[in-house]
């Protein structure tokens, strides 16, 4: 073989889709937000051409249904023609097909894999192959690396879509499992769907590359792309290079016997001004009371300089709880009775929940609740009472 | 513990009072305001210090008072100085030492067994009071319930965070929506565009034809004068008829006929004028004649001189005879002066100075020459003057005189001779002498003349021939100008003909052909162009605006945050009704283990009161109360007042006993009187039973209670 070259591996764009877990009080975060993603492809296409990449390829969800416009489009054809060499995407679930797209063609440097697998060799590349197919439509029941066999004298690159080795998924995206993905004569699988991302395997090697911007709390941490490096027909670099425009972080802040300053200035070493922050107070003392009965997450965005998107509350107050659960007054019978109702399961917080005619109406939405986050609920409920009780003294 | 007895110094209205009390049941009696509310409230107060404002009686700084109690076998003292409380407080179970909640369980008034709630509403408010630490619950309940209250509604069409956010939201989705319709239209425009360009591209060929029709037909327009004046002049053209051209050879021949024809003529007549004027010379002699003579008269002018002389010879001779002598001549040199110079000088230097005041420098170069013609003027010029010669001597004088005079007559009569033969008058010698020159010059003249007229006339007649033999050709002379001025004439619209022709050849057109070549155009393919172009423009601006999507993503974006507060809402509103929850089961559970107790033991107190004739009764499922009588059981609706009072009683009363464990002694402020004499005798009897397992003090102003109580064992009664 001896192939020599370098290409850019990314996926899960998700241009144009909206973040929602900001307040309405910021307007502008939203459409910051938005436009970072953009930004993030943006720098992917500086990445390409400043390191001399030979190509790229895209393996799925460049869009978001729910948010594509012609516009958008427009826009990430405008940057594929910016990027000046040969582009290789495979469409994934958030990849529609919409009456308007033949009106915005992408620039003749692109090509779109079908939804049958097709095999394409470069140009002034000897001994590289790129292999890639599409899903048919926003759920593909196919096992789509399972179709895909590589000349065995190349260096072959699979770009798909694919959900490996799933655990109850709700629809089928591509499932597959990652034993397909040996023995095809492919050396690196390029995939995506996954928006963390992960090295799966180096032999061959299959990759996730994640998203290229974090848009919820669970999507926290750096995003971008995978630099792959090819000598002598071999991968002799994979780096990963950060283009997020901003980061998400989840922090943990503990305020046993601290004032608001302590914990305050704690926050300020963790986090970097502009980053979107979830923090978690744990502990016990007089904080609770009082993050309890007022929302802190204006005020601590204001004194970070991030936007502080949640604020879970997971301390209790200064009483000892324990010792007053065992009590006989109102205080230690609502602590007990919140715990039980804690430890009772998902169907019982919903049966609770649900019992309200009015609660009944959003039934989806309380039913799209992770156990966590019932259980949160329960103890946000009982931590109130209590904290309601304590200030009624 | 047991209250053993309080002494008030000074409290309220009372002062220096004791009162002793017993172990079991003490009833203590005494008219209205004989201080039982004061009493009893100095005991609470005691007790447990409440710190409400307002209390009965009002709190002095004079307050003071013991209270001995016996807790464990010790007695211990309370002391009452200045609203303070010293002394070492009793023990008192979890709770009860609260004091709003001590003085609703531990306290009974009449209207206590007025209310129903205890029992009736399953009445979680109720419980509570009865419930340690239980009010505290009711406000934290009461938020709770306010929060799920605002973010869900309280009915299916309260208004509520969330209704009001899914408005927002679904008058956005339906903004979205719309705008989503918009875009999908973007593939449909763009088709639509194509086509619309696809026909300007054939409506473009149309018109091109078009423009060109137009083009030529404009160029015919405007070349319609030039057909005009083409077609006038043609006619004028025409209209000079047939006429013999006239080159400019024949031109150029003509004018030289023609000047010489009258070159000839001036000749001739000059000829002829002189020879007139010799002929004045001539003086009406014949020419031959004066010729024959010339030889003669050629020595006249001559001898004339010598006539001259010889005259003045004679007259000097003869006044030499008469004069005497003279002196030499003198050359004299004078100087003068011309006037005229001086006057046209000083003429010219006024006119000079006057003009120059008008108009210089010319004016002034004229008075500068008036002035220097002034000054020349002035100065003269010279003149050489001659005086006459000496004079000679008159000897010879008379014999001179005689030759000169015979030699004058001789000259005389050949003049006079020569004159007379010539017939011509004489004046003179002088004259005669000039005259017969000037005959003489006239003749000779007039003789070689003769040869230049006869050449000059045949000059002439040869000009005149040739220059009619040349305008035969034309007719005449006439007939040549005629011919001359059409020629002209001819050239000129010609040439004015040729200059239009080419006009409207370089325009295009057929200067032969004065219809225009094409129909004049319609304009229908450029008013469908001006409506294509104008449809593909708005058509464009659609698109553009569909590109244009900062309407569609404020409202994305918006709708996401609303989103985002919508999931917020409802897991508020499910925090709010987890705590409400939470609160009752809290409620059910410290009721029902309360309750039991409280039911049997309020159930024993009943059966006490009523003779063992009614039982409690509490259904588990409903936990509301009812009476059993035998095997009549009576729901709540069903009982008396009498029956109500005393099961209340019995119900407070056992939750007395059960959270105060028997340790905390009960104070009953007259609740016996709205029984009937039966019924009060059951209660005390009751009363007196309870006794046994907690201190109870009853305070009456009832005689009838009073009497009753003395009746009974066990009973202690005292007097206020």
């Amino acid at each position: 073989m001896g192939a020599h070259f370098r290409f850019v591996h990314c996926a899960d764009l998700h241009l144009g889709s909206r973040f929602k877990g900001v307040s309405s009080k910021d307007p502008e975060a939203g459409e910051r937000m938005t436009e970072s993603v953009f930004q993030s492809f943006s720098r992917i296409v500086d990445l390409a051409k400043s390191e001399g990449a030979d190509f790229m390829v895209i393996a799925g969800d460049a869009f978001d249904e729910s948010t594509i416009t012609p516009a958008t489009r427009h826009r990430f054809a405008s940057e594929l023609a910016r990027l000046d060499r040969p582009c290789f995407i495979s469409r994934g679930n958030h990849d529609p097909h919409t009456d308007w797209e033949s009106s915005i063609p992408y620039p003749p440097n692109v090509h779109e894999f079908g939804t049958e697998p097709e095999y394409i060799e470069l140009d002034g590349i000897d001994g590289l192959e790129i292999a890639g197919v599409s899903f048919a439509d926003w759920h593909e029941e196919r096992n789509l690396p399972s179709m895909i066999q590589g000349s065995p004298d190349r260096f072959t690159v699979a770009v798909l879509h694919c959900d490996v080795d799933s655990v109850g998924a709700q629809y089928d995206y591509s499932p597959c499992r990652l034993s397909d993905m040996s023995g095809r004569g492919v050396d690196y699988w390029a995939i995506g769907h996954i928006h963390r991302r992960a090295v799966l395997s180096e032999n061959p090697y299959v990759v996730y590359p994640g998203n290229i911007q974090g848009r919820k709390i669970t999507e926290d941490g750096e995003k971008g792309c995978y630099l792959v490096t090819v000598d002598g027909g071999r991968v002799s670099e994979l780096r990963f290079v950060p283009t997020q425009g901003i980061v998400w972080r989840d922090i943990c802040l503990d305020i046993t016997g601290r004032t608001m300053d302590d914990v305050i200035n704690e926050a300020r070493g963790a986090v970097r001004p502009g980053e979107i922050v979830r923090i978690t107070f744990t502990g016990t003392g007089e904080l609770d009371g009082a993050l309890r009965l007022n929302d802190s997450s204006e005020y601590l965005s204001k004194v970070l300089g991030c936007t502080v998107c949640e604020v879970i509350i997971e301390t209790s107050p200064s009483i000892d709880m324990d010792s007053r659960s065992g009590g006989s007054d109102m205080t230690a019978k609502v602590i007990a009775s919140g715990r039980r109702l804690a430890a009772s399961g998902r169907e019982a917080i919903l049966e609770r929940i649900l019992a309200n005619p009015i609660a009944a109406r959003h039934r989806d939405y309380y039913v799209s609740l992770t156990d966590e986050e019932l259980v949160r609920l329960v103890e946000r409920a009982t931590g109130m009472l209590v904290a309601g009780m304590g200030a009624s003294r | 513990m047991r209250i053993r007895s309080a002494s008030i110094r000074s409290f309220g209205g009372i002062r220096d009072r004791s009162y002793r009390f017993s172990d079991g049941l003490t009833v203590l009696h005494g008219p209205n305001e004989s201080g039982k509310t004061t009493v009893m409230e100095f005991i609470r107060s005691t007790l447990v210090p409440s710190p409400k404002r307002n209390q009965y009686p009002s709190r002095e700084k004079t307050d003071s008072g013991t209270l001995t109690y016996e807790q464990d076998g010790e007695e211990r003292t309370l002391r009452l100085v200045q609203k303070n409380v010293e002394g070492e407080r009793p023990a008192m179970p979890t709770g009860t030492d609260d004091p709003v909640l001590y003085r609703s369980v531990f306290a009974m008034t009449p209207s206590d067994l007025d209310d129903e709630k205890v029992v009736t509403e399953g009445g979680v408010r109720s419980r509570f009071l009865t419930v340690p630490g239980g009010d505290s619950l009711p406000p934290a309940r009461a938020s709770a319930e306010e929060m799920w209250e605002s973010s869900l509604g309280r009915r299916s069409n309260s208004r509520s965070k969330v209704l009001s956010l899914d408005s927002e939201i679904s008058s956005i989705d339906a903004g979205i929506a719309e705008s989503r319709s918009q875009v999908d239209r973007y593939g449909e425009l763009d088709r639509r565009r194509s086509e619309l360009c696809d026909e300007l591209e054939r409506l473009n060929g149309e018109s091109k034809a078009d423009i060109e029709a137009k083009r030529i037909h404009d160029i015919y327009e405007s070349n319609v004068s030039n057909y005009d004046r083409l077609s006038r002049l043609q006619k004028e053209r025409a209209d000079l008829g047939e006429f013999v051209t006239v080159s400019p050879e024949d031109e150029a021949r003509y004018g030289d006929l023609v000047s010489r024809a009258s070159a000839a003529e001036n000749e001739l007549e000059q000829l002829n004028s002189r020879r007139q004027e010799e002929e004045r010379d001539l003086r009406g002699a014949d020419r031959r004649k004066v010729a024959a003579r010339s030889k003669a008269i050629e020595t006249f002018p001559g001898r004339l001189q010598a006539y001259k002389e010889d005259s003045r010879t004679l007259r000097g001779l003869e006044s030499r005879q008469r004069a005497p002598k003279r002196s030499a001549p003198v050359t004299e040199v004078r100087r003068v002066r011309s006037m005229p110079v001086m006057v046209l000088g000083l003429i010219l230097a006024v006119a000079g100075l006057v003009l120059g005041v008008m108009y210089t420098p010319y004016a002034l170069a004229l008075t500068a020459v008036g002035a220097v013609a002034v000054v020349l003027g002035a100065r003269g010029h010279e003149v050489r003057v001659h005086s006459p010669s000496p004079d000679t001597d008159d000897d010879g004088t008379d014999a001179e005189i005689g030759a000169v005079r015979r030699r004058m007559s001789a000259f005389e009569d050949e003049v006079a001779s020569v004159m007379s033969d010539l017939g011509l008058e004489s004046y003179g010698m002088e004259d005669d002498v000039e005259c017969l020159t000037k005959a003489r010059d006239a003749a000779a003249s007039i003789e070689r003349m003769e040869r230049h007229v006869l050449r000059a006339r045949a000059d002439k007649g040869d000009a005149d021939t040739k220059l009619l033999q040349f305008t035969q050709r034309f007719s005449g002379k006439e007939g040549f100008q005629r011919s001359l001025e059409s020629t002209r004439r001819a050239a000129d619209i010609d040439r004015q003909i040729a200059e239009l022709r080419g006009a409207i050849s370089s325009a295009g057109l057929d200067p032969d052909v004065p219809v225009c070549p094409v129909e004049r155009p319609t304009d229908s393919s450029s008013a469908r162009m001006g409506d294509v172009r104008q449809e593909i423009g708005t058509i464009e601006e659609k698109m553009n605006a569909i590109l244009d999507t900062e309407d569609l993503e404020r409202m994305m974006d918006r709708k996401a945050q609303l989103s985002n507060e919508r999931g917020r809402a409802l897991e508020d509103g499910a925090v709010g009704l987890l705590a409400c929850s939470i609160a009752d089961d809290a409620c059910e559970e410290i009721y029902s283990q309360v309750q039991p107790g409280v039911i049997a033991t309020a159930d024993r107190f009943l059966s006490m009161m009523t003779d063992g004739r009614y039982r409690l009764d509490t259904d588990p499922r409903s936990k509301d109360l009812s009476i059993r009588s035998g095997d009549e059981v009576k729901g709540i609706g069903e009982w008396s007042s009498g029956l109500r009072a005393q099961v209340l009683l019995s119900v407070k009363l056992a939750v007395a006993r059960e959270m105060g464990e028997g340790r905390v002694p009960v104070i009953l402020d007259d609740v016996l009187l709205p029984f009937d004499s039966g019924r009060k005798e059951g209660a005390l009897r009751a009363l007196a039973g309870l006794a046994g397992e907690m201190q109870i003090l009853l305070f009456t102003c009832d005689a009838e209670t009073r009497a009753i109580a003395e009746t009974i064992d066990g009973i202690t009664v005292r007097d206020m």
